[in-house]
């Protein structure tokens, strides 16, 4: 799956995490961006992701995903 | 940079300035105690706490006495809160007399809590509770302006006492309570609250043997500068009820210290002079209160067969 | 030495003074004496624990990365934290423990001989020693190399403005300054002052005049009635904002003015419409902190179970909070309630934002009023169990609340003054949340203004202000 891939495959879960229809992402997207992104959504977003994706994320990465680009990032290196 | 010290400049010298003008203005009001430091060393002194910081006035002695004593008189009483007689506060009263001082008058004025060990105290270790407070925490005691009163005991200032000016310290050190309640139940809950407070401290404090030495030693060293008299200054009955079961002896045991060349002289239980809350006396009474101590003093064999000073 | 304290005001501009003096490269030197001789006033012997805590982490971070297995890592990690905490448990909860622990095996007719430990708690000691964790854990995660210099690890541990009371800062903001901190400039100098400034009215004319009436109240629970303590309820968190709020500005602005940049602490917490919203605006340091080193990794190993995986994190961490500001049950009620008014506000995200579109009112001023006053009341009552020294005497409050009325104890002329500049801070306040750069008296373009203000709030901290060596948050 390349990056473009991943993209449109997360542009379907954000929208339904976050209650927003008309959401759309892009790799620079932080939290602070989207209204309701807090820490509590975060790690409901991250289980939805790892379920569509079929991957565990590790604590350490997690930590390291500063916008929707490194989620991207390590997804990609997880397929 | 430059333009920001001089901002900074101007503005600590508008702080200062401001400062001085209200301290010159309200000064007395401010502080209870600051106005003890600022005088030269003196000849006669009145110690103890609030009892005779309000209750002797210094300029009643000075009138009443005149000529007998190297005068004016001088009080340097503070409050129960940090005047307790021991080794700090004789180095204070040392500091703030005179060297040269012959013929002083002394009131040390006493009470059973003034001669307490209280929480605090380690006085086997030599650690005093009283020992950084104001005064016995003042090196220099006789200095005008006194800064060293201001960085030590920045704590005592409160300046909005000047919105009520309740009470006032004058230059004798005598201190002016304008806040005495005439109504009778107003004073009634004063005198219920002090006895409370009596009661709670008599069951933390306990009767101090070594504050007892101290205070033996302050009149010794007093004696070779004039006349010393302890003086328990009138309380109310339940007070004296109070203070009886806390130290039973403490009468005996003070004419005891008496003994190394002071008078003492008992008015504990003089209620001719009813105190208003249980231990304070106020205006009138102690001026009759006063007048009679000064008719006692002036009887002493020692101060009647001498001559009176010109 | 507390900020408070005559000798605070000899102590820091000689700080300033020499740190500036010195070589940036050397700085951390100069702060590093300064801190520990700052330190040093409070408990010589306290030192010792700052000292053991600096060489432990320092240790434990160089160990983890040298070492490229992942495993020794979290090993060595583990043992830090631990390490670090004993002494945090030794002073704050043994004694605690063991009296329950006593008056349970005494239950059981069991005597139990350990003996009372009655050490005072060393100041400071919480905050440090999660700053230290977290220093660990970021080291763990490779968000951070270990430090080589451990002078720098030192200063981070017991830099003297943080020390006491926070703000609990991270190591990824506060190690790079320390090593290239900033040139002398007049903009921080009085950026930094005035921040001070400001603190110190919080602190001294606000917190503890309004701490007056409310010791008074809570230090009598047989004689006072509800009203007294409606009013009391009311002024405790304005109280706990001017405290702590302030103190932090205070460590703020003097970091500030040494050319430190600080997290800040507060952001106008009683503007916030939601709890979830308080809690990102109030003791923000803290947390911060517990949002990241406690609830995000509970929250993703419970990730699995969905909402209530985060509803029980989400317990957790303010349970932990509320340990952590105090080693009683009153502080465990305070951080479940936290907790569960968070969780239901969790719960009702979804609910809660389809009605407010439905009627229009997440614009409407009345609405967002409401709002904030209702997540205020919230916080105040909760607030009962943090101030009140047991809990059956919250207990006792509550239920004076709901039946005891009558006319409240009125201590006229402290309660004038601290609502008199109580709503002086709430202006203030109010006019950054909603007017933002409107209505500028620190920063207005008049110098005259300005120099006005500054001379009228400080007269105001000489005059009103209660001068006692107290900080609410030292002992937590």
């Amino acid at each position: 799956m390349n990056r473009s891939e991943i993209t449109e495959k997360l542009n379907t879960i954000f929208p339904t995490v976050f209650n927003k229809p008309g959401l759309s992402i892009t790799e620079s997207l932080t939290a602070s961006d989207v209204d309701g992104w807090d820490s509590l959504t975060h790690m409901i977003l991250i289980s939805e992701v790892e379920k569509s994706f079929g991957i565990t994320f590790k604590l350490k990465e997690l930590n390291k995903m500063k916008n929707v680009g490194d989620m991207i990032e390590i997804i990609a290196s997880k397929l | 940079m430059k333009a920001f010290f001089l901002k900074l400049g101007v503005f600590v010298i508008a702080v200062v300035a401001l400062m001085t003008l209200f301290m010159s203005q309200f000064g007395q009001y401010v502080d209870y105690f600051y106005g003890k430091f600022t005088t030269p060393a003196q000849h006669s002194l009145i110690t103890g706490d609030s009892k005779s910081l309000s209750g002797l006035r210094p300029a009643l002695f000075d009138e009443q006495l005149k000529g007998q004593f190297e005068l004016p008189m001088f009080n340097y009483s503070f409050t129960m809160s940090q005047a307790v007689y021991g080794s700090c506060y004789l180095e204070s009263i040392r500091r703030k007399l005179d060297p040269d001082t012959k013929n002083g008058l002394f009131i040390l004025s006493v009470s059973p809590w003034m001669l307490s060990e209280r929480p605090g105290d380690e006085v086997e270790n030599g650690v005093f509770f009283e020992s950084d407070m104001a005064p016995h925490n003042m090196r220099f005691p006789n200095m005008k302006p006194n800064p060293e009163y201001f960085l030590r005991n920045f704590n005592n200032f409160h300046f909005k006492a000047v919105f009520r000016q309740a009470s006032r310290l004058h230059e004798d050190g005598w201190y002016e309570e304008h806040n005495v309640p005439n109504d009778e139940r107003e004073r009634a809950a004063l005198h219920h609250h002090h006895e409370g407070l009596f009661r709670q401290q008599s069951k933390i404090w306990k009767p101090s043997g070594f504050r007892m030495q101290q205070l033996k030693k302050t009149v010794s060293f007093l004696k070779k500068h004039g006349t010393v008299v302890l003086l328990r200054m009138p309380s109310s009955a339940n007070v004296n009820r109070i203070e009886d079961a806390y130290w039973q002896n403490f009468d005996s045991e003070l004419q005891q210290v008496a003994k190394s060349g002071a008078s003492y002289l008992n008015y504990a239980k003089s209620y001719q002079f009813p105190t208003f809350d249980g231990s304070h006396l106020d205006y009138d009474t102690a001026t009759a209160f006063g007048k009679a101590l000064c008719d006692t003093i002036r009887n002493f064999p020692s101060v009647k067969n001498k001559l009176p000073q010109s | 030495m507390v900020f408070t304290s005559l000798h605070f005001f000899v102590f820091f501009p000689l700080v300033c003074v020499l740190s500036y003096l010195t070589p940036a490269r050397y700085r951390y030197i100069t702060l590093l004496v300064a801190s520990y001789y700052f330190y040093l006033n409070t408990k010589p012997i306290f030192l010792l624990l700052t000292a053991g805590i600096t060489l432990s982490t320092y240790a434990f971070t160089r160990l983890m990365d040298a070492t490229p297995n992942d495993d020794r890592k979290r090993k060595l990690m583990w043992c830090n934290v631990v390490l670090i905490l004993l002494p945090l448990f030794f002073f704050k909860y043994f004694e605690t423990i063991n009296r329950e622990v006593m008056q349970l095996m005494a239950g059981l007719n069991l005597s139990y001989p350990l003996p009372d430990n009655h050490w005072l708690l060393p100041v400071g000691i919480s905050f440090y020693t999660f700053m230290a964790i977290g220093y660990t854990i970021d080291v763990y995660n490779e968000e951070l190399e270990a430090e080589k210099n451990i002078g720098i690890v030192a200063l981070f541990v017991s830099f003297f403005p943080l020390v006491l009371s926070g703000p609990i800062e991270r190591a990824g903001n506060m190690l790079p300054q320390f090593r290239s901190p900033e040139k002398l400039a007049a903009s921080n100098l009085s950026k930094g002052l005035k921040l001070m400034l400001w603190g110190y009215f919080m602190k001294l004319v606000v917190a503890d005049r309004l701490g007056i009436y409310i010791d008074e109240v809570y230090s009598d629970t047989a004689s006072h009635n509800g009203s007294s303590y409606l009013i009391a309820m009311t002024l405790y968190p304005f109280q706990l904002y001017g405290d702590l709020g302030g103190y932090s500005l205070i460590a703020i602005g003097a970091a500030k003015a040494m050319g430190f940049n600080v997290m800040m602490n507060f952001r106008r917490p009683f503007f916030s419409v939601s709890m979830s919203e308080f809690w990102r605006r109030w003791h923000i340091s803290l947390i911060t902190w517990i949002t990241d080193y406690i609830y995000t990794p509970l929250s993703f190993s419970f990730r699995k179970h969905g909402k209530w995986g985060i509803v029980i994190a989400l317990l957790l961490a303010f349970l932990i909070s509320g340990i952590w500001h105090g080693a009683s049950l009153t502080f465990v009620a305070w951080g479940l309630l936290q907790g569960i008014f968070l969780s239901v506000e969790a719960y009702t995200v979804k609910s809660r934002a389809d009605f407010r579109h439905r009627f229009g009112l997440g614009k409407q001023a009345w609405f967002i009023a409401l709002s904030c006053i209702f997540t205020f009341s919230l916080f105040a009552i909760s607030q009962v169990f943090a101030r009140s020294s047991t809990l059956s005497e919250s207990f006792t409050v509550f239920a004076k609340l709901v039946s005891d009325h009558g006319n409240p104890y009125v201590d006229f002329s402290n309660l004038t003054i601290g609502l008199g500049f109580l709503a002086l801070l709430m202006l203030s306040d109010f006019r950054d949340e909603f007017l933002p750069g409107k209505f500028r008296i620190f920063d207005n373009r008049s110098f005259a203004v300005r120099f006005l203000a500054y001379l009228a709030i400080f007269f105001c901290i000489v005059i009103f202000g209660v001068v006692s060596d107290q900080f609410i948050y030292f002992n937590f």
